[in-house]
């Protein structure tokens, strides 16, 4: 497969990934950017690799992850009218109020938190496969997702508590 | 609802809502332009001055005390080697050349050439890039008359360095650059002097002696139709180096993966991950062949008809007649790196009568 036919078959998918990971359209399109001129200088050994797809994931999450993003990642990422845009005109109202309030915890999860997150919960990522992703232990891997589960189940029942006082 | 099943539907949404792949793409295709016109622009700078090629600090000579091999001609060279198109015929006081280079962006512009002076006192850089249009920008650029041609001016084409570029098209098909450093930011009156000083060359050439022979499979393939080489001499702090890379296959539009240097490494580092590397270099500025103080014999090993010496598991270095040392490097195999050292062919000396002088 070249390059302009894997783009042309997973960009979708990538920017999808990218955004969710970070949280951030704006953040998203320009992490995949960087990656694909650097994946395309190297695709021969990528294409070559069994998953080219999954590569070119972690190269992302890693661009994401590294210190040069951690500021950009972590500074305000969603804005309401990316927000607006995450929620659909025909939702429920309560539902809508609870996806913006999850979106918003997630978005303020620390980097790695909220990597773990978007891997379990969009990829379907065993806790094995995330910490191979992010080159660390399935412990720290369930310790980065306890935790975010935790203020993110905070979270809710905030918004829960709010609903009932009403 | 749980919480599971809400932190999936509210991704779910968020990825709906992911950038129009269309304009990524158009984004994309500007990165990559920008960044082959950024890799050009740092090549030689980023080399001589981080001393990426030997690992080593490479200061610049000045004329008098530049190298010369034995038997070298004094001329600026000619005969020989690939001709060098155009030099600048009028320099700010005290620079000399210090770095010549072809075959860098054989994809796009094969005959793309580099030449760079420096001033030894002040670090300031004067290069000369002919080729190269496949990377420049002109969007949005000052329009200026060189040498009663249109050009473009760009006032910031190395981010962080106030470097002035003058870019123009000097005969049909060979575009010329003009990059200098300048005092103030978007500074145009020395860069524009040496632009219209420049004149065809005629005299001045590059001559490669480095030359790969046996490359691995995986290397060898991405030689396709065309050579992805390049070809380098420049000043080192105790005479010359030379290095010739080559890169490991790629999409064709994505120039010099083999000297890409985003974060400051240097092709030696880069070629360790794409391809291969050849450094001749004095022993002073590429380092010794002997095993360093408690190296193990394993270490050592039979290459060229002599003893090579693994400094690194993807470098090795071989002794060669007077006082110089060749380096092979890349992320290949042990095996593979000594039969590389083996098959390269070496020519006779190149001519470095230039190096250090204006």
């Amino acid at each position: 497969m070249t390059f302009d036919e894997f783009l042309g078959v997973r960009l979708t998918s990538l920017l999808r990934y990218a955004t969710v990971v970070t949280c951030n359209p704006h953040l998203a399109e320009d992490i995949v950017q960087d990656v694909l001129v650097r994946a395309q200088q190297r695709w021969a050994r990528i294409s070559a690799a069994d998953q080219p797809e999954a590569y070119v994931k972690r190269m992302i999450l890693n661009q994401f992850l590294s210190w040069r993003r951690r500021r950009d990642a972590t500074a305000v990422p969603l804005t309401e009218a990316m927000l607006a845009a995450a929620v659909s005109p025909t939702d429920a109202p309560a539902r809508v109020v609870e996806r913006d309030a999850l979106l918003r915890q997630i978005a303020v999860l620390p980097p790695r938190q909220r990597a773990v997150i978007a891997l379990r919960y969009y990829e379907d990522r065993t806790d094995a496969e995330i910490a191979a992703l992010l080159g660390c232990s399935e412990v720290t891997v369930r310790s980065h997702c306890s935790r975010a589960l935790a203020a993110l189940r905070t979270s809710t029942r905030l918004l829960e508590a709010a609903h009932d006082h009403r | 609802m749980t919480t599971d099943d809400a932190i999936r539907d509210a991704l779910e949404h968020l990825a709906h809502h992911s950038p129009d792949p269309e304009r990524t793409l158009r984004g994309l295709a500007g990165r990559q332009r920008a960044m082959r016109q950024r890799r050009m622009l740092t090549l030689a700078g980023g080399m001589v001055a981080a001393g990426a090629v030997v690992g080593a600090p490479l200061f610049l000579m000045s004329r008098q005390h530049a190298a010369r091999p034995a038997g070298a001609a004094g001329t600026s060279g000619s005969g020989d080697g690939i001709p060098l198109r155009y030099r600048p015929g009028w320099l700010p006081a005290g620079m000399v050349e210090v770095l010549r280079m072809v075959g860098a962006d054989a994809v796009n512009d094969p005959d793309l050439q580099l030449r760079e002076w420096r001033n030894p006192g002040t670090g300031r850089r004067v290069r000369l890039i002919v080729g190269g249009a496949s990377s420049v920008v002109t969007e949005g650029r000052q329009r200026i008359t060189v040498q009663g041609v249109s050009g473009f001016v760009d006032p910031d084409i190395i981010p962080r360095q106030n470097a002035v570029a003058i870019i123009w098209e000097a005969a049909l098909g060979a575009l010329v650059q003009v990059v200098v450093d300048v005092d103030e930011p978007g500074s145009l009156a020395v860069p524009m002097r040496i632009a219209n000083s420049v004149t065809r060359d005629g005299k001045s050439a590059l001559t490669p002696r480095l030359a790969f022979g046996w490359l691995p499979a995986n290397t060898h393939e991405s030689m396709g139709r065309q050579s992805h080489g390049s070809s380098i001499v420049m000043a080192s702090p105790h005479g010359w180096a030379e290095m010739a890379t080559y890169s490991e296959p790629y999409s064709a539009g994505a120039p010099l993966p083999h000297l890409d240097m985003p974060d400051g490494l240097g092709p030696v580092s880069d070629a360790l991950s794409f391809g291969v590397t050849a450094t001749i270099g004095p022993v002073a500025d590429v380092g010794p062949s002997v095993p360093a103080a408690g190296g193990a014999a394993r270490d050592t090993v039979t290459v060229r008809g002599t003893r090579g010496v693994f400094v690194s598991p993807q470098i090795l270095q071989i002794p060669l007649p007077k006082g110089r040392t060749l380096r092979v490097a890349g992320a290949q195999t042990r095996p593979d790196l000594v039969r590389i050292a083996d098959s390269l062919r070496i020519g006779p000396d190149p001519d470095v009568s230039w190096v250090g002088r204006r």
